[in-house]
């Protein structure tokens, strides 16, 4: 390949490369609520689906996550804003770290390759978005009793065994 | 009586003598005092009444309705996960029952710094009231769970000094739920004892009721303005309460906050900062075979206090205590990601956790965000770290003692240690923020008190060096970290503060 043709591929994949990234960053704002969603738009539901395949493996099917995930970020408003933000981000990170697409399309190795080398990173923000996104995403997931069985936990004792609630010892007047 | 926000209809307007911010040990301590002597009180409390019959024992329904900011408020630099509750009767409703007089080194440590009234013989007659009040009693070995006898069977055949724990319980049934509180009314919270006992004296505590900020004209309070909260925790009404005296005892996160908000005046420069967040990292022992069920039984029941600088003297500073909680909380806890997360969850009912306790000797400090909220800005020093380090490695040779096959922290990169000719294995992990998990139970220290208006936020009165008629009463007067579960030290604490204020109606 001649070196002008090599240039102008090289460009040219450069130009096509800042397109998409462009396009991706673009992308990190969040839109408009997903259909019985109140904070998390159709595309952020995918990439936290999508996270929580990682984090949880294949029985993550087992709970709607991201639908859990929204209620919460509903509830806490001042927090919500900010954490709606982050699937996004995680779409358009693994771009900028060398891979070719986001985070959706990567292998399901390069998913977890991606994730790992931000646990591991000597960049606190890395691990930051990692471990947040990490615990809300498990602990979302094994809130409810459809992830119960495999991990053998027989959930709340309330409507399951039958016990009294005992009389205050010092009388509690409520209006 | 308990006023729920429901039944205030339209705008809130209030006059009192004393009035207290905030329901947990503090506040419930000082509002019971001040009734008990006659005074007009008024409690507000932001959070709202959940009796027993609303315990749902359902993480992600509870989470949300106990704890400030449904348990998500993090360290501005996101290592710490802070927990503290927002309920009437504060966190104390999700606490884990584990009581420790204040012990007599840490009560030496801060009477040094001008603090009168505070040495062991005045303090015991305190303790043994609250005592009383909370029904606290030594639980016995046979009561504790798998969970914890595994951790004292190490400590034993190390020849370590440890204990069972005394816990503010009546005829507990051990469901082992006390995290998102108690659905059987076992756990003898401030919400059941402390404040029921300030009603009958005539204080009114008002659930759902918000203060924004604190009315003074730089030498004197006059009341405080705030919101009622609705159902979906906005703010329906406004509130305006004039007052004689306020006492703040909003937890060591969110006194600070509302001081810094009032703008109140502070030579010392204290307030907000001495922020001591007393955080716990787990460990994991696995005990392949054997039915350890750490989610059922008495959480937290057993603690290792050789390490402990306040209760033996030495020097690494830390208390390994057995403690779970139900599967959310321990999914975070269970190092890794995908199969080795899921393995790590299907073996949890063969592991036993605990969380090392680090009496932090490098605080932090708090700043008010543009929107009012606290930033917390804390990062575990270099000095803590390694003292967290030894308290872990403390924490693997009792599980391998007690026959452990294999130990895990809580590192972000799952670090694994197979015996212990491995623990050098810790030597090279790190506890940068984010590397490690840790977690903040406690929080303390940020509006301390001491003899000296340059150093000290409060007086031994507990009062602002500021302000003639501003109080506090809560975890924010500590002059140091406590390094032993702290709810007793608050109670008693308070008991002082509100003894004084009662003395001086
Ligand atoms: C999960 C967990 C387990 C724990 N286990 C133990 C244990 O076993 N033993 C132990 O000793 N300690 C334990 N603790 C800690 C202990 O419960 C606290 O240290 C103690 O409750 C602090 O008391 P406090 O009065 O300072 O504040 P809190 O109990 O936090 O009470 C402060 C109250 O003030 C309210 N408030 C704040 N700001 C405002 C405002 N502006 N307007 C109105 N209301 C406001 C808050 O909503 C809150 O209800 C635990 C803590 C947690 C989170
Ligand atoms: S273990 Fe005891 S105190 Fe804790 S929630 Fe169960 S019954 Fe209540």
């Amino acid at each position: 390949m001649s070196s002008p043709t090599r240039r102008n591929l090289l460009i040219g994949l450069a130009t096509g490369f800042l397109a998409v990234v462009a396009t991706q960053v673009r992308n990190v704002l969040p839109g408009d609520p997903a259909e019985g969603h109140q904070m998390l738009d159709a595309e952020s539901i995918v990439i936290v689906r999508l996270l929580a395949e990682c984090f949880i493996g294949p029985d993550h099917v087992l709970v709607d996550v991201p639908l859990e995930v929204d209620h919460t970020l509903a509830a806490l408003p001042e927090v919500g804003e900010l954490w709606k933000r982050l699937p996004k981000l995680i779409e358009a990170a693994p771009l900028l770290e060398g891979y070719f697409s986001g985070f959706t399309a990567l292998s399901a190795e390069d998913k977890e390759k991606f994730l790992a080398g931000w646990a591991a990173s000597e960049r606190l923000e890395k691990r930051q978005i990692y471990n947040g996104l990490r615990a809300l995403i498990l602990s979302h997931f094994y809130f409810q009793p459809a992830s119960w069985a495999a991990i053998q936990y027989a959930g709340p004792w309330v409507g399951r065994i039958d016990l009294p609630i005992l009389s205050p010892r010092f009388p509690l007047e409520v209006q | 009586m308990i006023i729920r926000g429901s039944s205030v209809s339209g705008d809130l307007k209030l006059r009192t003598q004393d009035l207290v911010i905030g329901s947990g040990p503090g506040g419930s301590t000082v509002a019971m005092l001040l009734a008990k002597a006659g005074r007009q009180v008024i409690v507000l409390e932001e959070g709202s009444f959940v009796p027993a019959e609303e315990m749902t024992q359902r993480e992600g329904q509870m989470m949300g309705r106990l704890f400030s900011e449904g348990g998500t408020r993090t360290t501005e630099d996101k290592g710490v996960t802070i927990l503290h509750g927002q309920v009437i009767g504060g966190t104390s409703v999700v606490n884990h029952l584990i009581c420790f007089r204040t012990p007599d080194r840490l009560l030496e440590l801060w009477a040094a710094e001008g603090i009168d009234d505070l040495d062991p013989a005045a303090m015991k007659l305190r303790f043994d009231r609250i005592w009383e009040i909370l029904n606290v009693a030594r639980i016995d070995e046979s009561q504790l769970n798998r969970n914890n006898t595994l951790l004292m069977d190490g400590a034993k055949k190390l020849g370590w000094k440890g204990h069972p724990f005394d816990r503010n319980a009546n005829s507990c049934l051990g469901s082992g739920f006390c995290t998102i509180g108690c659905a059987y009314n076992a756990k003898q919270s401030a919400a059941l004892t402390m404040l029921p006992l300030a009603g009958q004296y005539g204080a009114r505590v008002h659930a759902d009721c918000r203060v924004t900020r604190i009315l003074h004209d730089g030498s004197r309070v006059t009341g405080v303005e705030g919101v009622v909260l609705g159902a979906d925790r906005r703010p329906k009404a406004k509130l305006f309460v004039e007052a004689d005296r306020v006492i703040v005892a909003g937890g060591a996160i969110l006194t600070p906050t509302l001081l810094l908000r009032s703008g109140v005046p502070d030579e010392s420069k204290m307030i907000g900062q001495n922020l001591y967040l007393h955080p716990g990292s787990p460990v994991i022992g696995h005990f392949p075979g054997m039915n350890v069920d750490p989610t059922v039984g008495i959480l937290q029941g057993y603690g290792i206090s050789e390490f402990s600088w306040p209760l033996n003297g030495h020097p690494i500073d830390v208390l390994p205590e057995g403690v779970s909680g139900p599967p959310g909380v321990a999914s975070v806890v269970v190092p890794g990601l995908g199969a080795a997360h899921r393995d790590g969850m299907r073996q949890i009912n063969e592991a036993a956790i605990a969380g090392v306790l680090l009496r932090d000797h490098h605080p932090g400090h708090i700043e008010l965000r543009d929107d009012g909220r606290p930033l917390v800005h804390y990062t575990l020093h270099p000095e803590d770290a390694e003292r967290m380090r030894e308290g872990s490695k403390k924490t693997i040779e009792a599980y391998f003692a007690a026959g452990a096959s294999r130990c895990m922290t809580g590192h972000t990169v799952p670090t694994e240690v197979r015996s212990v000719t491995e623990l050098n294995r810790l030597d090279s992990a790190s506890y940068a923020p984010g590397s490690i998990a840790l977690i903040s139970y406690h929080q303390m220290g940020t509006a301390r008190m001491g003899g000296d208006a340059k150093k000290h936020a409060t007086n031994p009165d507990g009062r602002l060096w500021g302000l003639k008629n501003l109080y506090v009463a809560d975890a924010s007067l500590f002059p140091t970290a406590s390094g032993v579960n702290p709810q007793i030290s608050v109670y008693g604490m308070a008991m002082r503060v509100g003894e004084r204020l009662a003395a001086s109606s």
